[in-house]
């Protein structure tokens, strides 16, 4: 909300500059967000009365003028068009640099010397215009500082008001705010509404239907009222606090707005049908064309305030058109009424229509503020636009909110704060908070001001007390309690150790955003056969953020896409993050590990050829997370998913549970995504090997005797996979036969086609003594026995 | 006697000589052969000694051994000479261009926002605070009404919503959990909840998506300055020693009193900058005390228990901490960018 340090200062004495101001108010909980000095750039520009204008000898655009600033008489020379000898304008002295920047020097403009510059709006950092010099009133003093003159000798805050405090949406507000953080009195705003009567009106009846969403409703008739401009003193503080000028009346409600922090709406009353004001619900399928100039559909839960026909406002939101101010318009009816925050919260969310009026009643108005608004907008259009205020005002209410009391203890203040507050202070607290308050022993009771919506327990009022005591006098201590290790749950453990086993295999962590684009997702899930139930995001800022991801490849692939666009010659990275879905109708979040890489394994270097990353460096990754969570039963097996490409695909399992799915994208998919080079990436679930994870370590003795190697070459058929090798391998004897690992692998050459070459190395040891050569020759043999009986391979010995 | 001290003298310069010459270890070989070998000329020297008259065979033998001594001291320099000069060669040969770069390993980068994330939750398991973590997919329930933040409550536009369907949505901030640990938990409690929340917001400083840590602390007499306490503790080790810390008061409906924690601007230490738009001061953190009305919801009683709670966005303390000027740098997954930290 925007306020003027001159406005403020009609209602409070201020002795603090404009920026202690705003950080008085800041550390009171009012924040100050920008503090704007309207005269910035204005030194040196005062009011100018052109004497003489005559032609540019050398320029035919160009005049040469004569301007008396007061002192002294300076020759201008000029380019506009739009003023005559006798008027005043502004005019900057040398040595003034305007808002814009422009440095005012005496120039030499075609032979002639310029010892200023006459100014428009624009140049004045007063809005667009700039059609031509700013014309001043002939009432201004020439030679008088221009900011005095246009009001610029203010500064503007905006502040951010909490929910919590609409009674400080508000000039008045504010100032009670600042009495009581400077603790100086309030002055009492003009227009005393001593001596004023409800009573009967010549010109219409008002009537409330629904007293429970409208406990008081109260309206004034003036007639006799001349519509026109504002005094230029009225434009200028709706100007400075965000409000475009429209006409006197319509200026006068916004003005006690912002002033009073009450709505006011004024309807012309020669267009209120049958002298009768209604305040209802709204028929079903009745409609308002509001004066924002857009006709809206109504519903039966939105108060209207009518006339015998029809609806002509929607309540404590926007007046309609149908009565709306005019240039024609006579006679007034102002309206100030307390609408309850709800139903003006729902018609303005239902409306999509948040105007400065329901804004401040769904966050909560004064219930017995409707008096002082109204006579004093009554007030200012009697002084400001002629009229007559008929005698009495009308008013319609039913049960209006009562003023709340409220206990505070003393020992629980100083108890949840953690201070010492005497007993005086707190008086004293109290007091500048203009709280009424009843001791009584340790209690102190309170009642609430009806404007402070935010009191209603006892917690308030200590929110009160510290903000008035002072945050920063608050202690600053620490807490005693018992020492305990800050524990972590078990699934961050698990998280923590696979993103470290990642990053060290080089692979970098990504976060992208978990909703993704819902065309993307039923492309995935149909292409590969999976049936889940979206979670949609039913509000979504973009179609490509319309449902929760069931996968994290997706974004993986379009981060990639990306790189690769970038021209990232090698791209490593994983991410670990929740895919959503419903689950027998309950929303279920399951977290993954996802893997993705494209282009080099190696990059060309002085030291090593280049190379591309492959299905091995995929895996290879896979292997290490679950490795170092302990994870023993895993195993591999050949998949069909059609995300991936036939034959280059590979569940993993652990235990009986398949735990994700690896491999090398469909080339179609990759398309899809424009990634041209083969991408492979994997998925797995975090649940699945976080159970099956050992993160307890153990040691085991080191081998007190020899490991003997023997290594084996066979030459079986090309579809024979290693794993049933090293499976049939290990069999024979697992105690003594430690390891089996394929060293080279190869086809073509000497081979007979649709054979390959498979070398193994095979360790044996024993932990109770050194293998005689007798015990491996034995073993060996068994395991050419074996191989040869199973797979009718040719072996090689190496 | 003085014919055989000569002729020593003479062997022994002939050795010396023949080592001097000697271009190998090989030939070195040789030379200790022919005269320090088994039938070598110093050897038979000694043989001859028995022969000697016995008035003359110390200072004879004494030759005999000096000799011996010398041709063995040449072997062993002239070894010593021909190793260094086959090392000074072999060391040439093998010398590398130093400038040349190491073999590198590419180390991957852990994302800048979990880096943030994992300091600020390191700072507060340090202080005893275990790490709890919450649903995403929430109700409005536990994301608001048990917040006491009511249906038809202003408080509501503080936070702009995504909605699922029925009454799921997306939660806002991260305090749901707070509830949820309460829920099944009794005091003394003391939980940071991290975790992504979800806005609809998107601007350079605001992001769908972010990042929240969410703590708490809840026993009996917690109080405000244990509040102030607490959070100075983490400003300072999180931003540094000399950090400055403000309290001021703000609202939240889930707590009262509320704060909001300033800290002095990283960037200009508090003289004013364009980051702190000239305040000196930058907002990092919302706190306060927690209400009554949410311990009526997790049926705690806020005459027994008080306690305080506190949140903050991981993204905007990663802006200031990195100098990133536009949030969507951390979804964008740039390589370039993510190798930087």
């Amino acid at each position: 909300m925007l306020v003027t340090y001159n406005w403020l200062r009609e209602f409070v004495d201020i002795t603090h500059s404009p920026r202690e101001l705003a950080d008085i108010l800041t550390m009171g909980g009012l924040e100050v967000e920008s503090v704007e000095m309207l005269g910035a750039g204005l030194d040196h520009v005062v009011v100018g009365g052109i004497v003489k204008i005559e032609k540019h000898p050398n320029a035919d655009r160009l005049t040469v003028c004569q301007v008396d600033v007061g002192k002294e008489l300076l020759t201008i020379v000029c380019g506009a068009k739009n003023m005559a000898e006798g008027d005043h304008v502004p005019v900057a002295q040398i040595g003034a640099v305007l808002p814009n920047g422009t440095k005012i020097e005496k120039t030499v403009l075609r032979g002639v010397t310029s010892h200023g510059m006459m100014c428009s709006s624009r140049e004045l950092g007063m809005g667009e215009e700039h059609s031509g010099l700013l014309i001043l009133s002939k009432e201004t003093k020439v030679g008088d500082d221009i900011r005095k003159v246009l009001g610029l000798d203010d500064t503007v805050f905006s502040i951010g008001v909490t929910p919590n405090r609409p009674d400080c949406l508000s000039v008045i507000g504010v100032a009670r705010e600042i009495a009581s953080l400077t603790g100086v009195p309030l002055r009492k705003p003009q227009g005393a509404t001593a001596g004023r009567k409800a009573g009967e009106s010549a010109h219409l009846i008002v009537s409330v239907q629904n007293k429970s969403l409208c406990p008081c409703y109260t309206g004034q008739v003036i007639t006799g009222v001349n519509i026109g401009p504002s005094p230029e003193w009225m434009k200028r503080r709706l100007q400075h606090v965000g409000l475009r000028s429209i006409n006197n009346v319509v200026d006068i409600t916004n003005y006690v707005l912002f002033e009073c922090g009450h709505p006011i709406h004024a309807f012309d009353a020669g267009l209120i049908a049958g002298k009768q004001i209604l305040i209802r619900n709204a028929r079903q399928g009745e409609k308002l064309s509001t004066l924002d100039g857009v006709l809206r559909e109504l519903d039966p839960e939105m108060l209207v305030i009518a006339d015998a026909d029809r609806a002509i406002a929607l309540a404590g939101v926007m007046g309609g058109a149908n009565t709306e101010i005019s240039d024609a318009t006579t006679a007034v009816f102002l309206e100030s009424a307390y609408f309850m925050p709800e139903t003006v919260r729902r018609t303005s969310k239902r409306l999509g229509l948040q105007t400065d009026s329901s804004y401040r009643f769904e966050r909560g108005v004064d219930p017995y503020g409707v008096h002082a608004a109204l006579h004093r907008a009554a007030g200012l259009i009697r002084e400001l636009c002629g009229g007559a205020v008929e005698d009495a005002f009308v008013e319609d209410r039913g049960e209006m909110p009562q003023p709340r009391k409220i206990a505070l203890r003393y020992a629980r203040l100083n108890r949840m704060l953690g201070t010492e507050i005497g007993r005086n202070d707190l008086k004293n607290i109290l007091n500048v908070l203009q709280l009424p308050v009843q001791e009584s022993g340790d209690v102190y009771t309170v009642s609430a001001p009806t404007y402070r919506v935010d009191l209603e327990q006892e917690i308030d009022l200590i929110e009160e007390v510290a903000r008035v005591f002072g945050y920063r006098n608050i202690p600053v201590a620490l807490p005693e309690a018992p020492i305990t290790a800050g524990e972590t749950d078990l699934a961050k453990s698990v998280r923590d150790i696979v993103k470290g086993v990642c990053a060290a295999q080089g692979l970098h962590e990504i976060v992208t955003y978990s909703f993704v684009d819902r065309g993307a997702v039923s492309y995935l899930d149909s292409l590969r056969g999976i049936d889940r139930t979206l979670v949609p995001v039913s509000n979504p800022i973009s179609d490509e953020q319309n449902v929760m991801r069931t996968s994290l490849v997706h974004s993986m692939l379009k981060a990639i896409a990306h790189n690769r666009n970038m021209g990232a010659a090698s791209v490593k990275f994983f991410e670990t993050g929740k895919s959503y879905r419903f689950l027998h109708g309950a929303p279920a979040e399951q977290e993954e590990i996802c893997v993705g890489m494209t282009g080099l394994e190696t990059g060309k270097e002085w030291y090593n050829v280049e190379s591309e990353l492959d299905f091995f460096t995929l895996k290879g990754v896979f292997e290490a997370v679950t490795g170092a969570l302990g994870v023993t039963e895993c195993r591999w097996h050949e998949h069909q998913d059609r995300l991936f490409q036939p034959g280059s695909c590979a569940a993993l399992y652990v235990g009986d549970e398949c735990a994700g799915v690896i491999g090398k994208v469909h080339p179609d998919v990759s398309a899809r995504y424009e990634i041209k080079k083969a991408v492979f990436a994997g998925e797995c679930r975090m649940d699945v090997i976080a159970r099956h994870a050992k993160l307890a370590k153990g040691y085991r003795e080191l081998p007190k005797y020899p490991t003997v190697k023997r290594d084996i070459a066979l030459v079986v058929d090309e579809g024979c996979k290693a794993g049933a090798v090293v499976e049939l391998v290990k069999g024979i004897d697992a105690g003594l036969i430690r390891s089996v690992s394929l060293f080279d692998v190869f086809k073509g050459g000497k081979l007979p086609e649709h054979k390959k070459s498979m070398a193994f190395r095979i360790c044996f040891r024993s932990d109770e003594r050194t293998l005689t050569d007798a015990e491996v020759a034995e073993l060996h043999d068994r395991i050419v026995g074996l191989l040869k009986k199973e797979l009718q391979c040719d072996i090689r010995e190496i | 006697m003085q014919e055989i001290i000569e002729k020593l003298a003479s062997v022994r310069e002939e050795a010396m000589s023949a080592l001097k010459a000697a271009p190998s270890v090989d030939e070195i070989e040789k030379v200790r052969v022919k005269y320090l070998g088994k039938k070598g000329a110093v050897t038979e020297f000694l043989k001859s000694l028995g022969a000697v008259d016995p008035s003359v065979k110390p200072a004879v033998g004494k030759a005999v051994n000096e000799a011996r001594d010398a041709i063995s001291r040449g072997i062993d320099g002239r070894h010593s000479e021909l190793k260094r000069a086959e090392d000074d060669l072999r060391f040439k040969a093998e010398s590398v261009d130093v400038t040349l770069s190491g073999r590198r390993t590419v180390l991957g980068k852990r994302h800048p926002l979990n880096r943030v994330m994992e300091e600020v939750l390191g700072v507060f398991t340090r202080m005893g605070f275990a790490v709890r973590e919450g649903p995403e997919i929430e109700t409005e329930y536990y994301n608001f009404e048990a917040l006491n933040i009511p249906k038809l409550h202003p408080a509501r536009d503080m936070q702009d919503t995504f909605y699922v369907k029925d009454d799921l949505l997306l939660r806002t901030h991260t305090s749901p959990v707070q509830i949820r640990v309460m829920e099944s938990m009794r005091p003394p409690l003391r939980v940071v909840a991290p975790g992504k929340v979800y806005r609809r917001d998107a601007d350079v400083t605001h992001s769908p998506m972010f990042h929240q840590v969410e703590g708490f602390m809840v026993d009996e007499h917690i109080t405000f300055a244990d509040l102030k306490g607490v959070l100075t503790v983490f400003c300072r080790a999180m931003f540094g020693a000399e950090t400055k810390v403000r309290f001021r008061p703000s609202f939240f409906p889930f707590t009262e009193p509320s704060a909001e924690v300033d800290i002095s601007c990283v960037i200009c230490s508090g003289k004013g900058c364009r980051v702190c738009k000239s305040t000196g001061w930058l907002e990092i953190l919302g706190s306060g005390m927690i209400h009554p009305e949410v311990f009526r919801h997790v049926k705690y009683d806020s005459e027994k228990y008080s306690g305080f709670a506190f949140g903050m966005g991981i993204e905007r303390i990663a802006m200031l901490k990195y100098g990133v000027n536009d949030i969507r740098l951390f979804f964008e997954n740039d390589v370039r960018f993510l190798e930087q930290f």
